[in-house]
C-alpha cells in the first residue's frame, strides 16, 4: 500500500543474504548497447518513475533468484513480508518457423554469424530482426506481461522493476539471453545456423580414462629410460605476445581496474622469456 | 649408490630416494647434497606417505642392479606399500631439479637419477616448450572446496603426439605414491600425465609471472582472479560464490572459439599467392584441409554451395565445417582488417590485394595471424622476419705488393672498393638509386618477385654515397670479413670479399676452395709420417705462416702429437731461436717426452714439472735455446708470472678442451702468454659444442667470433635455443678454415692406418703410491742383493709383484677397503680416457692380469659412471659368460660400455668386436698373450681400426722393462722368453737400476 500520507510507516524490506547484487555501483546500470537498449526500451514505455524504485532494490541485492527461459523470466524478490514475492515476466517467444526465417536471414550476413560464433553480438543485428518484422526487443508495454505476488498494485511494482534492472546487467554479461528470452538458446541458434551441422563443441574436459592398476613385474614397473628419449622440434620465438587471449577478445563486463589485455600480455611475455632462458640453461651453457 | 625418484599425488610433486635404508630421510638428504642443488633440505619439511613397489616380503625390488640390496628370491613377488619420507617440491625447486637432471649425472657423486626423474625432466621440457610457444589460457576451476585460478595448457598436433608418447612411457613408480597402505593407487598414466602437464605449465607461468607494482586490492572477482593467476597460491580470495560460478561459466564460453578450431577435424588455412600475370592482383584465399588427408586443400568458395563436388569430397571425412570456418574468420577478422571487410560478402572466399597491401599482409598480418595460431601459407620466396633479399655490400680487394722473404703479416693494409649487391646480383650505383626511389617493398626483378626492405636500400644508398672511392683495412680484418665475421655496428653486412693475387689465393685456401700444398716432412724428423699426417703438418705450417691460430681435431690415435712435433722440428731447422711452449694434462707429460725423444730426438727439450722445478729467472735461463718446453695445465696458473715473461715462438695446447671454460684459471693464464702463433690439439668433436667453441677460438684467433656476449646473442642462443640453421651455418663457415678433423673411419685415411693403433701411456704415481713404492724398495732390495740362487729368484719375483701392485693401485697392494678415487695415477688416466670415449659413445675392453685389480676397477668405474660394468674372470660360469658377451655385442648397444677382463680369461676365443678401444692396465710382458687379448676386439679385414693403450708408470720398473724388451727385440729380432724369468737373471746392479724410482714418476 503506497499511501504517502504518513499513516503508514515506510518499512524497509527484509535483508537478504547472498542475493543477486547489482554490480554497478556507479553510473548507469548497463554499459553495453544491448543492456542499454533494454533499459531504453523500457523507459520508452513511460514507466520511468516506477522503474527508478526498483533500482534501490536491485542495488541492495533483494532479488534472490532470477531465471531466464524461452519466453519467460521467473524471479523471487525479498520485500517487507517474510515470504519472498514470486514474479513472472512474459514476452512472446518466436516459433520455430519464425526462427527459421531469422536464421536464414542471418546466414545472408556471414559477418554477423562470424561474430556470433565468437560470443560477440554484432552492433547491427537488430536490423535483421526488424526487417523480418520480428523485433528482438519488446515494442510496446503491452508486449510484456508481468505478474507479481506482492500487494503493490502499480505496474511495474518495485520488485519487477528491480528484476528489469538485473536483466539489463544479465544481458550485458550474456547478450544471447535476449535470444533465449525470444525462444532459442545460443547453442540452439548456432546449431540452426550451421543447418544441423556438427553441434558447437563445448570445451570437453578430457574423458576420464579408466583406472590402470600398477604392474607387479619389476622391469615393467621401473621402466626403461630409452622409451621416452623423445626429441622436440625447434621452436621459433613468439613475435606477438598473448595472441590467444587477444584473439578471444575481452571478457564480458570486466570490473577490475587492471586491464585484462595488459595483464595477459605481461604474463605471456614473461612466461615465454622465462621458458626460453630455462631451456637455454637446460641445454647446457 | 642411491637413486632419486619422483612422483605426483593430489597435485603435489614428491621427491624420494632409494638407497641404503630405502625410503629414509637420511638417504634423501645425502643424495640431494651429493648432487649439490640449491634445493634446501630442512628435515621438518619431509612428509610421510606410502609408495607401492613390487617387493619380496617387505623388501622392495630396487630399480637398478647398481643399488645393492638383493631381495630374498624365495618370497613371493607382490606389490607392497612402503612407508617412505618424501620431500614435497614447490615450483622453483622443480625447475632447479629439472635443470640439474638435464645436465646429466655427475660422475663420482654415487647418485643416479631414477627413470621417473628422467621422465619428469622430459615433461618439464615439454611444459617449457608450451610456455615458450604461449600455448595456454587462463582459467578458473573448482578444486575440492574452493576456486583456483589456473593456467591450462593447450595441445595441438606435435605437442599432442609427444604428450601421448610420453604418457605411455611413464615409469610406474611415478604414480605409485599413496596415502593408503590398504589399496594400491590405480590412476591411469594418461590421466596423470595430463595432470602433470597442467601442473608444470601452471608452475612455469606462475614462476615467471610479473609482480604487481602496487598493492593489489581485491575490489572485484576479477581482481581476485587475476591475483590468483600470478601469486604462488592459486586460491581465489573472493567470498561471493555466485560471482565465481558466473566467471567460471563465462571463461568456458570465452575460450570456446579456440576449442572449436582445435577440435575440428579440419584445418583452416589462409593462403596468399602472387599475381599470375603482370597485374598487381595478389590473391588471398580461404582454404580448408582435412587433418587426416594433408593432400587436399579445398577453397572455402566452393563450400558455400552444398551441392558442389568439393563439398561432397569433404563430407566423406566429416560434416562441412562452416561453423568452424566462420569462427576462424570471426577471430581472424579482429586481427586483419581486409579479412573483416571480406566478411561483408554473402559467401566470403578471400580478397585481392595490391602490391602495397600484399607487403603489409606479408610483413604485418601474416606473422600476427600465425602467432595467434592460424595456418598461413606464404609464397616460397618470402622469408619470415622481413625482407628476403638482403642488400649488402661486396668488397673487392687488391692484394698489396709482396715484400721479399715472405715478410707478410696480417697487419698489412689492403685496399678495396665496395660494391652493392642485391642477393647475388651486383648493382651499379645508378640501379641502386632507382631501387631506392621506388620505395615499394615488393619488386619484380627478372620475372621473379622478391621482397626488399626499402629502409635498408635507403641506408645502403647513403652508405655508398658516403664511401665512394678506395678504402683499406688490415689483411687480418679482411680475412675475418671474408669468412663471415660480423662487422661492428653501423656498417652494412658484407656479402663477400673478392680479391686477386696472393690475398685472393689465401682466402681461397682458407675457405677450402684451393688446397694447401703438401710439404715433405722435415729432414731431421725420425720416422715416417703417413700421407694424411703430411697433409695435417702442411696445413699447420700454412696457418702458422699467415699467423692464424689452428686447431687440429683429429680423432684419437691418428697422431696429432707427431704432426705438431714435425712443425716444431721444421722451424727449429730453419733457425727458429725462440722455444715453443706445449701445455698438456699432467698425465701425458711423460708421453710427450717419450714421443719427442722418439720422433724428434735432436730437439732440445725442457720439462717443467715436479716439486723441485725451476722458477723465475732460473726458469727463463733454462729455457733459452730450447726448442720445446713442456708443462702442465695445473702448473701454468701457478707459474704464469714468469711464463709470460718469455717470448715464445708458439703456444700449443694439448687436450685443449681443458680451456673450454673461459673463466678457469688455466684458461685465463693461457691468454697471458705472448707467442707468434697458437695451436690447439683436441680429440673431441667441436661441432656439437657451440658454447665451448668460443673459448677455443678466442684463444686461437682473438676477435674472430667477437666478444663473449655478442657470440651468445649472434650464435649461441640462436643455435642452441632456437635451432637457427642460418646461424649454425654461418658459424661453421667462420671457423672451418681453422679446424682440421679427420676420423679413423675416413675412407682416404683408413687404408693408411695400421689395423691396430698402439699407444703407450706413461702414467704417474700419487704421493701415496710413491711412498709405498719406495717402502717396497727399502724392504726388499737389500734382501735380494744378499740372496742367491733359487731363493734370490723367488725374492726378485716377489719384489716385482709388489711393485706392480703399487703401480696399479694402493688398494691392490695394501688390501684396504678404503676409497678408490684419487689414489692411483693409472686409474686417473684410465678415467680420463674413458670419459672422452663416453662422450663419443664408444666401447672399451680393459685387461688386467690381476683378478683383485679387476674387481677394484669394476667398483671404481661403476661408481664413477653410475653404470654397470662387466668383469669377466676365470671364476665366471660359462652360461653367465656367454650372456655377458651377448649383451655387450648386441646391436642396440644398450649394454655396458666397459668390459673388464682378466688377461687369462680374455684369451680364449671370445668375440668382443663391439669395442673400439683396448686398454692394458698392466703388462704381462708377453707380446703373444697381449696381442691375443687385443684381438678380441679386432677381426682382420673388418675395416675397423682398434685403438690400443698400454699403461706404464714412467720412472719405474714398468717403463724400464718395456724399454729393455724393445731394445732387445730390435737387436736380436726375437722375443725374450715368456714371463719375467729373465729378470731374475739380471745382475745386482742392473736389478737396482731396474726398480729404482725415477723423478718422472711424480705426479704434479
Amino acid at each position: 500500500m503506497a499511501y504517502n500520507n504518513g499513516f503508514f510507516k515506510k518499512i524497509p524490506p527484509r535483508k537478504v543474504q547472498g542475493g543477486i547484487r547489482a554490480q554497478n555501483k556507479w553510473g548507469s546500470f548497463a554499459t553495453r548497447w544491448w543492456g542499454m537498449r533494454w533499459l531504453q526500451t523500457l523507459e520508452s514505455f513511460n514507466i520511468g518513475e516506477r522503474l527508478k524504485r526498483g533500482m534501490t532494490y536491485a542495488r541492495k541485492g533483494q532479488v534472490i533468484s532470477l531465471d531466464i527461459q524461452p519466453g519467460k523470466v521467473t524471479a523471487r524478490v525479498q520485500g517487507t513480508r517474510r515470504q519472498p514475492y514470486r514474479l513472472y515476466i512474459n514476452l512472446k517467444p518466436y516459433s520455430d518457423k519464425e526462427w527459421n526465417k531469422i536464421s536464414a536471414a542471418m546466414l545472408e550476413k556471414p559477418e554477423f554469424v562470424a561474430k556470433l560464433m565468437n560470443n560477440e553480438m554484432p552492433d547491427e543485428i537488430e536490423s535483421v530482426f526488424r526487417d523480418l518484422h520480428l523485433p528482438l526487443f519488446p515494442q510496446r508495454s503491452g508486449d510484456l506481461h508481468t505478474e507479481c505476488s506482492c500487494p503493490d498494485w502499480s505496474n511495474p511494482c518495485k520488485h519487477i522493476a528491480a528484476v528489469y534492472y538485473l536483466m539489463a546487467e544479465a544481458f550485458d554479461n550474456d547478450p544471447f539471453l535476449l535470444f533465449t528470452l525470444r525462444g532459442k538458446s545460443q547453442a540452439d541458434f548456432i546449431r540452426m545456423l550451421t543447418a544441423g551441422g556438427a553441434a558447437p563443441q563445448s570445451r570437453q574436459s578430457r574423458p576420464e580414462p579408466e583406472p590402470e592398476p600398477l604392474p607387479e613385474e619389476p622391469s615393467l614397473f621401473w621402466g626403461d629410460c630409452s622409451d621416452f628419449d623423445i626429441q622436440f622440434s625447434e621452436t621459433s620465438p613468439v613475435q606477438f605476445h598473448a595472441a590467444l587471449p587477444k584473439r578471444l577478445g575481452a571478457l564480458p563486463f570486466w570490473r577490475s581496474s587492471h586491464s585484462f589485455v595488459e595483464t595477459m600480455e605481461a604474463c605471456y611475455k614473461n612466461a615465454s622469456v622465462y621458458a626460453a632462458d630455462q631451456l637455454d640453461l637446460m641445454s647446457g651453457d | 649408490m642411491r637413486a632419486l625418484q619422483i612422483g605426483l599425488l593430489s597435485g603435489t610433486f614428491y621427491l624420494w630416494c632409494e638407497g641404503k635404508e630405502s625410503g629414509s630421510a637420511n638417504d634423501l638428504v645425502q643424495a640431494l647434497e651429493a648432487i649439490s642443488t640449491e634445493i634446501p633440505i630442512p628435515m621438518k619439511a619431509l612428509i610421510q606417505k606410502f609408495i607401492w613397489l613390487p617387493s619380496r616380503g617387505d623388501q622392495p625390488i630396487p630399480s637398478s642392479p647398481l643399488l645393492t640390496r638383493k631381495a630374498d628370491g624365495r618370497r613371493k613377488l607382490k606389490l607392497q606399500p612402503h612407508f617412505t619420507e618424501f620431500l614435497p617440491l614447490n615450483a622453483e625447486e622443480l625447475m632447479i631439479l629439472a635443470a640439474g637432471i638435464k645436465r646429466g649425472k655427475i660422475p663420482g657423486s654415487e647418485v643416479i637419477f631414477g627413470a621417473s626423474l628422467l621422465w619428469f625432466s622430459k615433461m618439464m621440457e615439454l611444459a617449457l616448450k608450451l610456455s615458450l610457444e604461449e600455448r595456454f589460457l587462463p582459467n578458473l576451476i573448482f578444486a575440492k572446496d574452493h576456486y583456483e585460478g589456473r593456467w591450462t595448457a593447450l595441445f595441438k598436433d606435435e605437442t599432442e603426439e609427444k604428450l601421448a608418447a610420453l604418457s605411455s612411457a611413464m615409469p610406474h613408480s611415478y604414480r605409485a605414491i599413496s596415502d593408503s597402505d590398504v589399496e594400491a593407487p590405480d590412476i591411469s598414466r594418461q590421466a596423470l600425465s595430463y595432470k602433470t602437464m597442467l601442473r608444470l605449465t601452471d608452475a612455469v607461468i606462475r614462476l615467471a609471472a610479473p609482480v604487481s607494482p602496487f598493492p593489489w586490492k581485491n575490489a572485484s572477482v576479477h581482481d581476485a582472479w587475476l591475483a590468483s593467476l600470478i601469486s604462488p597460491d592459486a586460491t581465489v580470495i573472493w567470498s561471493y560464490e555466485r560471482d565465481l560460478k558466473q566467471l567460471s561459466e563465462q571463461l568456458r564460453s570465452w575460450s570456446r572459439p579456440v576449442d572449436r578450431l582445435e577440435k575440428s577435424p579440419f584445418r583452416f588455412i589462409i593462403r596468399i599467392s602472387e599475381p599470375a600475370d603482370n597485374s598487381e592482383n595478389w590473391l588471398v584465399e580461404y582454404l580448408v584441409q582435412p587433418k587426416n588427408d594433408l593432400s587436399l586443400q579445398i577453397a572455402v568458395q566452393e563450400l558455400w554451395n552444398k551441392e558442389s563436388e568439393a563439398a561432397a569430397i569433404l563430407e566423406k571425412t566429416a560434416p562441412l565445417p562452416m561453423e568452424m570456418i566462420l569462427t576462424a574468420l570471426g577471430q581472424a577478422a579482429a586481427l586483419c582488417p581486409p579479412i573483416a571487410q571480406s566478411l561483408k560478402e554473402k559467401a566470403p572466399w578471400g580478397f585481392y590485394l595490391n602490391n602495397i597491401g600484399a607487403y603489409q599482409f606479408l610483413r604485418d598480418y601474416a606473422p600476427l595471424l600465425k602467432s595467434s595460431g592460424f595456418n598461413v601459407l606464404l609464397p616460397s620466396w618470402w622469408k619470415t622476419g622481413g625482407s628476403a633479399i638482403r642488400i649488402s655490400a661486396k668488397i673487392k680487394a687488391k692484394s698489396p705488393e709482396m715484400q721479399a722473404a715472405g715478410t707478410l703479416s696480417m697487419g698489412t693494409l689492403v685496399s678495396f672498393d665496395y660494391t652493392a649487391s642485391l642477393g647475388d646480383e651486383e648493382l651499379t650505383l645508378k640501379e641502386l638509386r632507382e631501387l631506392a626511389k621506388l620505395k615499394i617493398p615488393l619488386v619484380k626483378r627478372r620475372g621473379q618477385w622478391i621482397s626488399v626492405n626499402p629502409e635498408e636500400i635507403q641506408e645502403m644508398l647513403a652508405f655508398f654515397l658516403k664511401n665512394q672511392g678506395k678504402k683499406s683495412l688490415s689483411a687480418k680484418e679482411l680475412v675475418h670479413l671474408a669468412l663471415g665475421a660480423q662487422q661492428p655496428s653501423a656498417a652494412p653486412p658484407i656479402e663477400s670479399v673478392e680479391a686477386d693475387g696472393w690475398f685472393g689465393e689465401l682466402v681461397d685456401m682458407l675457405q677450402g676452395r684451393k688446397n694447401v700444398a703438401v710439404q715433405e716432412q722435415p729432414a731431421a724428423f725420425s720416422g715416417k709420417l703417413r700421407p694424411y699426417q703430411l697433409e695435417g703438418y702442411s696445413w699447420l705450417s700454412f696457418l702458422r705462416k699467415w699467423g692464424f691460430g689452428a686447431c687440429l681435431a683429429d680423432d684419437m690415435g691418428l697422431g696429432k702429437t707427431v704432426q705438431a712435433l714435425a712443425l716444431i722440428q721444421k722451424e727449429y731447422c730453419e733457425g727458429q731461436k725462440k722455444p715453443v711452449l706445449l701445455v698438456c694434462p699432467t698425465s701425458v707429460v711423460n708421453t710427450w717426452r717419450k714421443e719427442a725423444a722418439r720422433f724428434t730426438p735432436e730437439l732440445p727439450i725442457f720439462i717443467h714439472h715436479g716439486a723441485d722445478r725451476k722458477k723465475k729467472s732460473a726458469f727463463i735461463k733454462a729455457v733459452k735455446g730450447k726448442a720445446l718446453v713442456i708443462t702442465s695445465y695445473s702448473l701454468l696458473p701457478r707459474d704464469g708470472d714468469f711464463f709470460k715473461k718469455v717470448e715464445w715462438s708458439g703456444v700449443i695446447l694439448d687436450e685443449a678442451q681443458n680451456i673450454k671454460n673461459p673463466e678457469t684459471l688455466q684458461s685465463k693464464a693461457v691468454r697471458t702468454l705472448s707467442a707468434e702463433y697458437r695451436q690447439a690439439l683436441t680429440g673431441t668433436p667441436l661441432e656439437n659444442q657451440v658454447g665451448e667453441l668460443w673459448s677455443l677460438m678466442d684463444f686461437l684467433n682473438p676477435g674472430l667470433l667477437g666478444s663473449q656476449s655478442s657470440f651468445k646473442s649472434n650464435y649461441f642462443k640462436p643455435i642452441q635455443v632456437y635451432g637457427d640453421r642460418g646461424a649454425s651455418s654461418r658459424l661453421r663457415h667462420l671457423t672451418a678454415p681453422f679446424i682440421l678433423r679427420r676420423l679413423k673411419t675416413d675412407k682416404n685415411i683408413i687404408s693408411d692406418l695400421p689395423e691396430k693403433l698402439e699407444k703407450k701411456e706413461y702414467c704417474t704415481l700419487t704421493k701415496e703410491q710413491t711412498t709405498l713404492y719406495q717402502a717396497v724398495i727399502d724392504e726388499m732390495q737389500q734382501q735380494v742383493l744378499e740372496a742367491e740362487g733359487i731363493a734370490r729368484a723367488g725374492l726378485v719375483l716377489a719384489t716385482l709383484t709388489k711393485l706392480k701392485q703399487v703401480c696399479n693401485h694402493p688398494a691392490q697392494f695394501v688390501k684396504d677397503k678404503g676409497e678408490l678415487k684419487g689414489r692411483s695415477g693409472k686409474l686417473q688416466r684410465l678415467l680420463e680416457i674413458l670419459t672422452e670415449l663416453y662422450e663419443q659413445n664408444e666401447r672399451a675392453l680393459i685387461f688386467t692380469q690381476y683378478a683383485e685389480m679387476g674387481t677394484l676397477l669394476q667398483q671404481a668405474l661403476q661408481d664413477y659412471f653410475a653404470e654397470s660394468v662387466f668383469f669377466l674372470h676365470g671364476g665366471i660360469p660359462r652360461k653367465k659368460r656367454d650372456e655377458m658377451i651377448e649383451t655387450f655385442q648386441s646391436e642396440e648397444a644398450k649394454g655396458p660400455r666397459h668390459f673388464i677382463l682378466s688377461l687369462k680369461a680374455g684369451g680364449t676365443g671370445l668375440t668382443l668386436t663391439n669395442a673400439s678401444h683396448v686398454i692394458h692396465y698392466d703388462r704381462w710382458w708377453n707380446p703373444a698373450v697381449e696381442n691375443q687379448a687385443t684381438d678380441r676386439a679386432y677381426r682382420i679385414g673388418q675395416g675397423k681400426r682398434v685403438q690400443v693403450y698400454k699403461f706404464m708408470v714412467a720412472g719405474t720398473l714398468e717403463e724400464r722393462i718395456d724399454e729393455m724388451i724393445e731394445r732387445k727385440k730390435e737387436i736380436a729380432g726375437q722375443i725374450i722368453g715368456a714371463g719375467e724369468q729373465w729378470i731374475s737373471e739380471l745382475s745386482n746392479e742392473d736389478f737396482v737400476n731396474l726398480i729404482r724410482l725415477g723423478q718422472e714418476a711424480e705426479g704434479s
